[in-house]
This record gives C-alpha cells, sequence and structure tokens, in this order.
C-alpha cells in the first residue's frame, strides 16, 4: 500500500515536471514553439525597418545634420555673361571745307564679358541654426520607436500566452490569434511589409525543402 | 525684505527641487535595497487579464465580500464582466449604454427579464409588471400588443427602459410559438425575445444583444452587496445603475441633469447597514436608504455642489463618514446632515481628499490620499501630517487599501506601494511600465488585493512562504548595475544621438557667438573682350579705319563683416530660436523622461530577478520579456548602449 502510494506521487511529480515540456495541442514542445519565435525578425530588425520605412533612419538624420552643418562650405555662386554688340554711325558736315565737307563715323564693337562670383557666408561654418531644426526628425524617431517596440512586445506577449498557457475554448483561441493578427498587420504597414515579407520567404524556403 | 516675502511660497513644493531628477530613481533604489528587510513577505502577483476580451480601460473593480470568487470589473468603455472562479475566466454581463441621456442597457443569456407577474394591462394590451431585474413600478404599462410599437415612457425619470414590441399575437392566451423583437427606440437596437408557453408568466429575454450607440458609458466604481452577490451597484458617467441579477441587467436608479451631476467618483456602503449607501459625484452627494433603489440629495453647502471624491464611514460609528472633497477632507457625525472641516492645507493639491482608508483595528489611524501625496493622521483626524517622503510629493494616489492593521497599499498612477507600520515607512511592491496606470484597487477576501491597471486586472496575495532574500543580495546587485552604463550616461548617450545633449548644444550656440568674427567672402572673377572697328574721314577721301581689341581678366575678394551682429544678432535671439529651442527642450525632455522610466524598470526587474530568481515559468517569460523589450528600447535610443537580452 505504501509502496503504491509513493509510486503514485512519483508518478505524479514526474507528470508535473514534464506536463509544461509538452504542448497541449501536440504540435511540439513548448520550448519547441518558444524557438520558433526566435526566427521570426527580431525588435532590432522591426526597428531598422520601421525607421527606413519612414525615412528617418539614423544614417538619413545624421546625413542631413552633417550636411545642414557643412552646406556653407560651398559658396553661393553667382555666374554672368554678357554680349554688347554696338554700332555707332556719325555724319558730319564741315562747313569750312570747300570739297566734299561731309565726313563720317563709324563705330562697331563686339563686348564679350564674363563673370564668376562666389560668396562664402563664413559665420555660418560655425553656427547654423538649421543644424538644430534637424532634431525636429528626431523626434519622430523616437515616436516609431517607442510605437514599434510597444506592438512588437505586445504581439509577442501574446504569443507566449497563447503558447504557454493556450486557451481553452475556441472563442478565446480565434480571438487571438486575430489579435495578433491584427498587430502582425499594423506591425508590417509600419515597417514595409516585413513580417510578411518574412513569411513568404519562410514558406518559399520550405516549399524548396 | 518684507516678513511676507520671507514666507515659503505655498505653490513650490520644499522637497522637490532638492534632488535631481535623474538622481531620484538610483537613490530610490538605494534606498529601497536598504529598506528590504532579511526576512519579507512578498506580494504574489497574478495577471488575470484575457487582454484579448477586454475592452480597457479597466477602471474599476470589486469582490463579493460573501463569496471571494465572485467579482465585477467595469472599463470606460461601459463595460462590466463578473468572474465566478477568482477570476480564471471572465465574462461580459453587459455594455452600458446611453441615448439621449437616457439609460438603455443590454443583456446576456437568459434571465427572468419580466418575471412572473406579467399581467394584461387595463387598455387591454401586455402589461408588464413587477420587479425582475428591470426596476418597472408595479402595474405600469410598459407594452401594449399589437397595436403600439413600443413601451411608453415609465414614469420616473430613471426607468427609461423602452421595449419595442413588434409583432401581432393571435392568441393571447398562449404566445409559445412567437418570437417578439425588441430593441431600444432611440438607437433602433433590435433583438428579440421568445415567448414560451405561458406566455403571461414566462416571459425569457433570450439573447438582447449589445448595441452600438454614440455615447459610451464609463463605469467609474463597482460596489457589490456584502451577502447578496448578485446584488450590485455600478457608478458611471450616466449615474448609478443597480443590477440584481449578477449583472445582466442594469436598471438605472440614480441620474441627474448635468454629466458633472450624473459622474460617480465613488460610492461607499456602511459596514454596519449595507442599504445605507453614499453616492459621490462630480457634483454632490447622494444617500440611499434601500441599497440603491432611492436617493435623496445632501444639501449640506460643503458638498452639495462639490466634487465629492472618497466616503469612507468610521467602523466605530455607522453615523461617522468621512468625505474627501476637492478642497478639503470633511466628517459628518450625522450620517450627512451637517459636516465639519477635518483637514485642509494650502496647497490645493495637498487639500485635494482623492482617497481614504482607515487602519481597521486603529481607526483613529486615517491614511489620506491627495493629488500631491499622503497625509497620516493618528488620532482621528485632528491633526495631519505628510507622510512617505518626497517620492509621493506631487504624485496623484489612485488608490488606498487597508490590508490589515496598520497594512495599506497605496497606488500612484505608475508604482504600488506598501506600509507595514501604519504609514510611517513605504516599500515598493509594483513597478509600474511606460504604459501602465494604476486605476482601481480593492481587497479580494483572505488578505488577497485586487488591482486593476489600464489594461490589466491582477489579484495580489501574499505568499504564505516567507522567502528569504539572498544575504549577498546587495552586493550582487552592486556588481549588475555596476557593470552597466549609469542612467546619466544613458540619457547622455540618447540625448546626444537625437542632437538635444545640452551641454553640445550650449557650446554650439556659445560658438556661435564668435562667428561673426569671420566674414562674408565673396571673390569676384572676370573676364571678356572687346573688339571694335572705327571707320571714319571725308566722304570725298579715303576712309581711315582703326581696329581696336581690349580685353583682360580681372579677379577680385571681398570680406564684409557685420560688426553689429557681434554685440547682437538676430538668429541667436529669442524670437529666431524660439521654436527650435522649445522643440529641442521638448525633445531632451522626452528622452530624458523615457530613459529614466525605461531604465528604472529595467533595474526592478535585474532586482527582481535577484530576489525571485526561479518563478513560474509563464511568470518568468513574461518577466524576461518585459526585460528583453526594455534593453531593446533603451538600446534603439542610445546606440546600444546595453549588452542585448534574449527572452527566449
Amino acid at each position: 500500500m505504501r509502496t503504491a502510494s509513493i509510486l503514485m506521487i512519483s508518478l505524479g511529480f514526474l507528470s508535473l515536471a514534464v506536463a509544461p515540456a509538452v504542448a497541449q495541442d501536440g504540435y511540439g514542445t513548448v520550448d519547441e514553439k518558444l524557438a520558433d519565435l526566435k526566427k521570426e525578425p527580431s525588435v532590432q530588425a522591426a526597428q531598422k525597418a520601421a525607421l527606413r520605412f519612414f525615412k528617418i533612419d539614423p544614417d538619413t538624420v545624421s546625413g542631413m545634420r552633417s550636411g545642414s552643418q557643412w552646406k556653407w562650405v560651398l559658396p553661393e555662386v553667382d555666374v554672368r555673361y554678357r554680349i554688347n554688340d554696338g554700332t555707332v554711325d556719325v555724319s558730319r558736315i564741315d562747313q569750312q571745307v570747300q570739297d566734299g565737307p561731309f565726313s563720317f563715323d563709324d563705330a562697331r564693337s563686339n563686348v564679350n564679358e564674363w563673370v564668376f562670383q562666389g560668396s562664402w557666408a563664413l559665420p555660418r561654418l560655425i553656427f547654423n541654426p538649421e543644424t538644430l531644426d534637424v532634431a525636429s526628425l528626431a523626434v519622430l524617431q523616437e515616436k516609431i520607436l517607442k510605437e514599434i517596440t510597444r506592438l512588437y512586445y505586445t504581439r509577442r506577449r501574446l504569443q507566449v500566452s497563447m503558447i504557454l498557457n493556450p486557451p481553452k475554448d475556441a472563442a478565446s483561441r480565434i480571438s487571438k490569434e486575430l489579435r495578433v493578427e491584427q498587430m502582425t498587420a499594423t506591425l508590417d504597414a509600419m515597417t514595409g511589409n516585413l513580417f510578411a515579407k518574412w513569411t513568404k520567404r519562410n514558406a518559399r524556403r520550405r516549399g524548396g525543402n | 525684505m518684507s516678513p511676507d516675502r520671507c514666507r515659503a511660497d505655498p505653490c513650490v513644493l520644499p522637497y522637490r527641487s532638492a534632488i535631481l531628477p535623474p538622481m531620484r530613481p538610483i537613490l530610490f533604489i538605494t534606498a529601497l535595497l536598504f529598506a528590504l528587510p532579511a526576512s519579507a513577505q512578498r506580494w504574489h502577483v497574478e495577471d488575470l487579464t484575457n487582454a484579448v476580451r477586454f475592452d480597457p480601460p479597466i477602471t474599476c473593480i470589486d469582490a463579493a465580500p460573501s463569496d471571494p470568487l465572485v467579482a465585477y470589473a467595469g472599463s470606460a468603455r461601459g463595460r462590466i464582466y463578473f468572474t465566478r472562479d477568482g477570476g480564471r475566466s471572465w465574462e461580459e454581463t453587459a455594455a452600458l449604454t446611453a441615448g439621449n441621456g437616457t439609460f438603455t442597457g443590454a443583456w446576456r443569456g437568459q434571465v427572468d427579464l419580466l418575471g412572473r407577474r406579467v399581467q394584461r394591462g387595463p387598455t387591454g394590451g401586455l402589461g408588464i409588471a413587477g420587479n425582475s431585474g428591470v426596476r418597472s413600478s408595479v402595474g405600469q404599462e410598459l407594452a401594449r400588443l399589437p397595436r403600439e410599437r413600443y413601451a411608453p415612457a415609465a414614469a420616473s425619470p430613471t426607468e427609461s427602459i423602452r421595449l419595442m414590441i413588434d409583432g401581432s399575437i393571435a392568441a393571447p392566451s398562449n404566445f409559445a410559438n412567437y418570437r417578439l423583437p425588441a430593441g431600444n427606440r432611440e438607437t433602433g437596437t433590435r433583438s428579440w425575445f421568445a415567448a414560451r408557453s405561458g406566455f403571461a408568466p414566462r416571459v425569457r429575454y433570450k439573447s438582447l444583444l449589445s448595441s452600438r450607440v454614440a455615447e459610451e458609458v464609463a463605469i467609474s466604481w463597482l460596489s457589490v452587496h456584502p451577502r447578496d452577490p448578485t446584488d450590485v451597484l455600478a457608478g458611471s458617467s450616466q449615474g448609478v445603475m443597480r443590477s440584481r441579477d449578477g449583472g445582466y441587467s442594469w436598471p438605472s436608479t440614480l441620474s441627474a441633469p448635468t454629466p458633472a451631476q450624473r459622474f460617480v467618483n465613488v460610492i461607499a456602503r456602511n459596514p454596519i447597514d449595507a442599504n445605507h449607501v453614499f453616492v459621490g459625484t462630480r457634483q454632490g452627494l447622494h444617500v440611499s436608504r434601500d441599497g440603491g433603489d432611492t436617493f435623496s440629495s445632501l444639501e449640506h453647502p460643503f458638498v452639495a455642489t462639490d466634487n465629492v471624491r472618497t466616503v469612507v464611514f468610521d467602523p466605530r460609528d455607522s453615523q461617522w463618514v468621512y468625505v474627501g472633497v476637492s478642497w478639503a477632507l470633511l466628517r459628518s457625525r450625522d450620517a450627512g446632515q451637517t459636516f465639519e472641516i477635518v483637514r485642509r492645507d494650502a496647497d490645493a493639491d495637498f487639500s485635494f481628499a482623492n482617497r481614504l482608508a482607515l487602519d481597521p483595528q486603529d481607526p483613529n489611524r486615517v491614511l489620506l490620499g491627495t493629488r500631491s501625496g499622503l497625509a497620516l493622521s493618528t488620532d482621528g483626524g485632528a491633526t495631519f501630517a505628510r507622510t512617505g517622503g518626497p517620492d509621493f510629493i506631487g504624485e496623484w494616489i489612485t488608490s488606498i487599501t487597508a490590508t490589515g492593521p496598520r497594512r495599506f497599499l497605496v497606488s500612484t498612477w505608475r508604482d504600488l506601494w506598501e506600509t507595514r507600520d501604519g504609514g510611517l515607512t513605504f516599500q515598493v511592491v509594483l513597478y509600474g511600465g511606460t504604459q501602465w496606470a494604476i486605476t482601481h484597487t480593492k481587497p479580494a477576501g483572505n488578505g488577497a488585493v485586487w488591482m486593476t491597471t489600464e489594461a490589466e486586472i491582477l489579484r495580489l496575495s501574499l505568499d504564505p512562504r516567507a522567502e528569504r532574500v539572498p544575504a549577498d543580495l546587495r552586493s550582487r546587485f552592486g556588481e549588475i548595475i555596476g557593470a552597466e552604463p549609469s542612467l546619466n550616461d544613458m540619457i547622455r548617450r540618447a540625448q546626444t544621438r537625437a542632437g538635444v545633449w545640452r551641454a553640445d548644444l550650449t557650446a554650439y550656440r556659445e560658438r556661435g557667438q564668435y562667428s561673426h568674427f569671420l566674414p562674408r567672402l565673396t571673390v569676384d572673377i572676370r573676364g571678356g573682350d572687346v573688339p571694335a572697328q572705327f571707320n571714319g574721314g571725308f566722304t570725298s577721301r579715303l576712309p581711315i579705319s582703326n581696329r581696336v581689341n581690349a580685353g583682360g581678366m580681372s579677379y577680385g575678394v571681398f570680406g564684409r563683416w557685420d560688426l553689429r551682429s557681434l554685440l547682437w544678432r538676430n538668429d541667436q535671439g529669442a524670437t529666431a530660436l524660439y521654436r527650435l529651442a522649445r522643440q529641442n527642450r521638448d525633445l531632451a525632455k522626452t528622452l530624458r523622461t523615457q530613459v529614466i522610466a525605461l531604465y528604472q524598470e529595467r533595474r526592478r526587474l535585474i532586482l527582481d530577478r535577484l530576489i525571485s530568481p526561479r518563478p513560474e515559468r509563464r511568470t518568468q517569460v513574461l518577466r524576461d520579456l518585459r526585460f528583453e523589450e526594455l534593453t531593446a528600447h533603451l538600446n534603439a535610443l542610445t546606440d546600444d548602449a546595453l549588452p542585448p537580452f534574449s527572452a527566449l
């Protein structure tokens, strides 16, 4: 009797130890399912894709900032070219000349002139308010980072919760799956279809295999 | 200087400037570490949120004292949920909606809406009477069939449930085969209830679907009857509703003409007589002696038109009641007939009596939560002193719950604190995330506490096993955080990355003052040629012809100094840089706040992992996920200042 109860308790512990590792729907263990999640695009990839999608990735912004700092190295250039085609005809009568008093002057000239003028606003090399204005993009950057990170992990938590604590009824499960889909779509909309592309690539790879 | 000018300005908080904002969390965590007792009984937190089904923000919760497994939760979108298994599963009982200021309801499941006392009306139509969830006067004819399509308005303005009956009835004695469409006249919602055999005694709502209407009802307070878990009062933005059938139907029992008069802040039941109920609204205080069916307004000038924030009965005497209003704490010794001012402060925020709790063992110990921290009285309200230290100054106290003798849980928007010495010292129980706001806490029986945040329903219970805090906790924690960048480093990195690090900006602007020593430089290069021909002479002689070809290049370099700018420049002035300066300052502030919040929460998680290294699997994964999220977010803001972390 005592042996039987020890055996039953041992079996109970064994089942408790094994239970968390086995998924309830039989499509792999919990650990495998959790590991599968790691194959999805990482949060860093999502952040980068979102910033790139909104054209405010750090490289672009720092490029704009340094561009605004150095823009005054280049001068304002003023180039001019002028052609003046001039003719002067002067006819005169000299009363003191008896023979042929009519005289004339005829002058023709072509003026070709070119001017090159370059102006450098050297003070702007030291202080340019436009450099400060680039920070307005950082506001947008910060907001997008916050939103994308929040969305990414809300979705991830829901996925983990579905693995570790699978819904008991179909309504809850469908509802949760819909919510995951909704968040994936929102992430896609903000990252230029990062997740959709990954899914497609993944499916192609599986198909290839 | 006159003595008046020497007096401290009541609007300026005395302690606030003493600690620089970025330093506060560090001091706070250090203080927390030293405050940790060697053997601390810790709160076990269960997240009972089924986020998919809830319609947040969740605003309030209350448990049935007679059955700890039953609890109700309300949301700001008019949804009320209930659980009968201690929060493991939740069911939505109702979606309360309002149309044209009239309460209407939606019900789920089968309920005896109309009860057994359905009778034929005096005019020959179907009269519906009885008390069966929808409150209607006995004998009041609500509907006639078949000629009238909806029920006449009820006599009382609170009985505005209207049924739209649409159907013909051939045999009044037997309606077994009929389905009768019913709905809300204002919103046009249509549903149906089935008439069973013997219609008159057994009308049942089968399923009246939730209606979609423009105006939502925000549920702000729930109060379950201490002996009957199916009798619930719901305070809302549209007044008070009372359900007597476990939340299936919610007839309105208190309404008012203006939104402020209708918006319920608090419902309090007398602990000795549960039918004695106070309802505090944004404009007025009401009392009911029949459990919330009828109310009368209190006319005392202190409360008649004031924003009543909290009402708490003194357990020693059911006639004694504390009432917190937006400008003071009041007390009545005659159940609301007269009031006296118990406490008022020069600081309006510290005067704002938002929440109050009495020590269950010593009701002379009163803990008052204001819009700027906590005040404690140990002499029944005769004197109050600020308590809780600088961590609560400027913080809106959202709830106070007594969990035992000298023990209180106090929540601010972000954090949950606990005192075990009657309000003298406080330890942190839970730290909020960045998008987390505690909305309500209520006792759940057996020492447990229900807590709602904007998106979660949590149940806190004391872990019966007193956990040993590891002896080397301080050194291990110090080691871990010592290896990571400091908070100031993180803020600097985030602000530098965004281009708003103040030191850089200041240096840039200072350097800019000397920029006009440099000139505006112009280089001028010109060139060209002028070929010319001159012919002249007398017409009678040979002409004289001259050819001239002039040409060449000219160079010039010009510098222009605007010496006036050395003294004052428009582009550095307040007007020109105002927008930029404000924008940069706002961004710097946003980044600072955000980095502090993320960093602070991350450190708390590090501490939590040290204290409870091996919690239950789900808790551990979710905690690690949160840690990963915080690390990833901080890294994105600071260009990877922290080593990456993966939870899975």
